[in-house]
């Protein structure tokens, strides 16, 4: 039932992006398109947790890492294929993040975010000193390209189609749970804990659902970005990161639909385009936020929403009113 | 023996402005239950605003210190009327969104101060004119460098200054009746408004004599502030966020703490000790030390 | 169906309910009243899991509950609403129907994820149950409305359609008609006497006394959390120590 309207756009969407790469759009666009994915990947696990169940983390990099470094590890060192590296990477980001979550949400709003960053930041730690596997901080470059039933994929174009299938699958699991009755629940958790409880729901165990779903997503992910980036290294998993994905979100629209996919478009796009800025491009990306948390609290796809209700409700409005006058007259 | 009691010396030193961060970000989570991430950029003005009063101005000590702690409170309440309060107008009915909105938009602002620092000052770590002399002092038999002194000693007597200020004055009485209860508060006649920027001109005004202290025994650089931001948030839990005792108890703890590592494991260590001790804390106290746990059963 | 033996209730010294006792049939509506801060919602919450008894027993079809966590105690079929209003307030008033409905048997997590046939069908016929029970309660035109949007009233039914939903058989009111004007609390009334005729166990707590006395069939007085008379409503109107406990209060 909830598919009967999405899908046609679902299909549309993904034709029109499947065209891409033939219309010669070059490896570097392509590249960055990948990443645009990727990031869509852990933002649609983290908008589960932010928007829908309204709790926070700041230690999602930590697992986006452990997704990476798993991948990495196991096809490099025990010679497996990428599938089954990233079911790895999936299952080990999963158990920790119910490993962190199970003791950490009993935790609320400050405390949860210092301990989440606690986490982060011991886990970098360790890819930092445990040089003998992770390669320290220098990292592990040459990473191999993703292969697909013995199919290795080379070229820009080739991991583009795969990170298009791979985050087309993910939103259609986000898609399946946000939407679905089930859904309902993380909100409600957020909105009035109490009230859940007596409708029946267990409010922790929601809430460590809520997280150990968005830990499986972000592992998912780090182990697209391994192979694709074909480089990995503790700095780019650092606190930055797990802001970044916070910002994605909350850019987007925090417990939207969309909102991850194009906060993900956004902060992507931006931080390329800001790069030419050199020293002012820090400063700006700073600058940007503040003033879209004062102006866009709702994110660009919740002030889209608001806008077109109410752009909706006038119209309506309109065309109710002559009826109105011709049953007075 | 005698080089534990100077780790301990210098714990002390380190402690004290570990209690001074701990200071900040305790003022604002008591009186608005929202962590100021930003605080620990308004520490490293402190420090370059410091160096601008004594070097660029040629303010002696004495009133360098002050000074700074008046001019980064500016900040503080500019910060407060700019990044804050629209925010919180406009999501008050939405506490779980407030949240995470305050997080990125403090988070927002400590990018824009730290690169900010970095265009006007360098990336280059900036050198303190001599302002303690670093000429050992003999105490009972063991020679302590004078600045570890002059360190403790100043946070001291600014948390004196700070506890006079909360309980002795009108606008400190009117700040604790805001953070007990806002509501009973504003029946009572406080202006919860200026409370607000009271207390986030404070909180920036207590984290800058912190970041003066640390530049004046090391340098200041762009990026001091997330090396003691955490720090500052570990001694504020250990001793129970939002607790002004608190605050100062767990900074001296946790410069003690890490010292002590210092002094018998390995310097090593010393960055582990935090985190430790603020995972440890979060999972088992989350209340800290003074402040009493709140049971509850949803 | 309910059986409540000498709980008590003490918060940091204070006594706030000892030794209540009292029993409720399957198909019946029984009011508890009292003075403010007699006990009557700490026993609501006691029941419901949301406050641990100190001492005493609570059982509901053979099942104790003190021990139990309030979803786990939900999950059994005892809902309940709230004195002061928890809708979710962010989500719309259909929303706020789906997660009741999932009370009593929840999906499978990777049911959903998947989207199963059985998901589908489920959600068609919660669906459907929704639009009856929202039709019941008079809010069929404000489905897709945001809970929050509603009048003080309409949240109230809201609250009663939502516990319906669970599909409980023992629904908890904790003052149902508080701050309603004379036609809305007519509308509960009916809403009450419809629940009833469709065999729904009903405790309520209600300062409306008229109310009380029209559809209640026995009526539970407590006072500084001692219940101090229980028996049918004609009975307590005419009982001495009620009248006392409410001296001042003007009980008609």
């Amino acid at each position: 039932m909830i598919w009967k309207r999405a899908w046609p756009w679902f299909v549309a969407c993904l034709a029109a992006l499947a065209v891409v790469p033939t219309f010669g759009a070059n490896p570097y666009t392509l590249h960055v398109l990948s990443l645009v994915g990727i990031y869509a990947i852990v933002a649609m696990g983290l908008n589960l947790v932010f928007g829908y169940a309204g709790q926070i983390s700041l230690g999602h990099a930590a697992y986006f890492a452990i997704g990476a470094y798993t991948s990495t590890l196991v096809t490099m060192h025990l010679g497996l294929s990428f599938v089954f590296g990233m079911g790895c990477a999936i299952l080990v980001a999963a158990a920790l993040g119910a490993l962190v979550g199970i003791p950490s949400l009993k935790l609320e709003g400050s405390y949860l975010a210092m301990a989440t960053i606690g986490f982060g930041e011991i886990v970098k730690m360790l890819l930092v000193n445990a040089d003998s596997v992770t390669g320290g901080p220098a990292g592990i470059s040459r990473i191999p390209p993703p292969d697909v039933l013995g199919w290795v994929l080379s070229s820009p174009a080739q991991r583009f189609y795969l990170v298009l299938v791979v985050t087309a699958a993910a939103f259609v699991l986000y898609f399946n749970l946000v939407r679905s009755h089930y859904g309902s629940r993380f909100v409600a958790v957020r909105d009035s804990a109490k009230a859940a409880a007596a409708m029946g729901i267990d409010v922790r165990q929601t809430k460590i659902h809520a997280f150990v779903f968005s830990t499986a997503f972000a592992g998912c992910a780090g182990s697209l970005y391994a192979h694709v980036n074909r480089y990995i290294a503790p700095d780019a998993f650092g606190l930055g990161e797990s802001i970044n994905f916070l910002i994605i979100v909350v850019v987007g629209g925090m417990g939207t639909l969309l909102g991850p996919i194009v906060g993900a478009a956004i902060i992507v796009y931006l931080r390329e385009t800001l790069l030419a800025l050199k020293d002012y491009n820090m400063l700006i990306y700073g600058l940007m936020l503040m003033i879209l948390m004062v102006f866009m609290s709702r994110g660009l796809v919740g002030t889209a929403q608001v806008v077109l209700r109410r752009w909706r409700a006038r119209s309506a409005a309109r065309r109710e009113l002559p009826v109105k006058r011709s049953a007075e007259g | 023996m005698l080089e534990a009691i100077q780790q301990i010396a210098s714990g002390l030193a380190i402690g004290s402005v570990y209690a001074l961060v701990a200071l900040a970000f305790s003022l604002t989570v008591r009186a608005l239950n929202q962590i100021n991430f930003a605080t620990g950029e308004l520490f490293m003005l402190g420090a370059y605003i410091g160096i601008v009063f004594l070097v660029t101005v040629g303010l002696p000590v004495w009133a360098a210190v002050p000074a700074t702690a008046v001019a980064v409170s500016l900040v503080g309440v500019l910060f407060e009327k700019v990044a804050y309060r629209p925010l919180f107008k406009a999501n008050a009915g939405h506490p779980s969104r407030l949240h995470i909105l305050i997080i990125c938009s403090t988070i927002g602002t400590s990018i824009f101060l730290q690169n900010s620092a970095m265009l006007v000052w360098g990336a280059q770590a900036l050198p303190f004119p001599p302002v303690f002399s670093a000429k050992p002092a003999e105490m009972f038999g063991v020679i302590i460098p004078e600045e570890y002194l002059w360190v403790t000693g100043v946070a001291v007597l600014l948390m004196v200054a700070l506890n006079v200020f909360l309980h002795g004055t009108w606008t400190g009485k009117g700040l604790r009746a805001a953070a007990q209860d806002r509501e009973a508060a504003a029946l009572m006649g406080v202006n919860l408004g200026a409370a607000d920027s009271w207390t986030f001109g404070v909180s920036a005004g207590v984290g800058a004599v912190g970041g003066f202290l640390i530049g004046a025994m090391t340098f200041a650089y762009p990026t001091m502030g997330a090396a003691f931001v955490l720090k500052g948030f570990t001694a504020a839990i250990i001793g129970g966020l939002g607790s002004i005792r608190g605050a100062i108890v767990g900074g001296f703890l946790l410069g003690l703490a890490e010292s002590l590592v210092i002094a018998f494991v390995s310097s090593v260590y010393k960055d582990v000790v935090a985190f430790a001790l603020l995972l440890v804390f979060l999972q088992f106290r989350p209340a800290g030390l003074l402040l009493k746990p709140v049971q509850r059963r949803v | 169906m309910l059986l409540v033996e000498g709980v008590d209730k003490r918060f940091a010294g204070l006594t706030a309910v000892a030794g209540v006792g009292f029993a409720v049939a399957r198909g019946e509506v029984v009011s508890i009243i009292g003075p403010n801060g007699a006990g009557k919602t700490s026993v609501f919450n006691m029941i419901t899991g949301f406050y641990a008894a100190d001492a005493g027993s609570i059982r509901f079809q053979d099942t104790e509950l003190r021990h139990l966590a309030p979803h786990e105690i939900a999950r059994l079929g005892i809902a309940r609403t709230f004195q002061n209003l928890e809708v979710f307030g962010d989500m719309s008033v259909r929303g706020n129907m789906e997660v009741a409905c999932q009370c009593r048997s929840p999906v499978g997590l990777w049911q959903v994820l998947g989207r199963t046939r059985g998901v589908c069908r489920r959600e068609g016929e919660e669906a459907a149950r929704i639009a009856e029970l929202i039709t019941t309660v008079g809010l069929g035109h404000k489905l897709d409305l945001q809970a929050s949007q509603l009048s003080y009233g309409e949240q109230r039914r809201l609250e009663i359609a939502r516990a319906l939903a669970t599909g409980a058989t023992l629904l908890l009111l904790d003052e149902p008609t508080a701050g309603m004007s004379p036609t809305e609390v007519e509308d509960i009334l009916a809403l009450i006497g419809l629940l009833h005729q469709r065999g729904v166990t009903i405790v309520m707590i209600e300062h409306n006394m008229g109310l009380v006395m029209r559809v209640s069939d026995r009526v539970v007085v407590l006072d500084h959390g001692v219940k101090i008379a229980e028996g049918s409503p004609a009975a307590i109107q005419g009982d001495p120590r009620v009248r006392e406990a409410y001296l001042g209060e003007g009980m008609e």
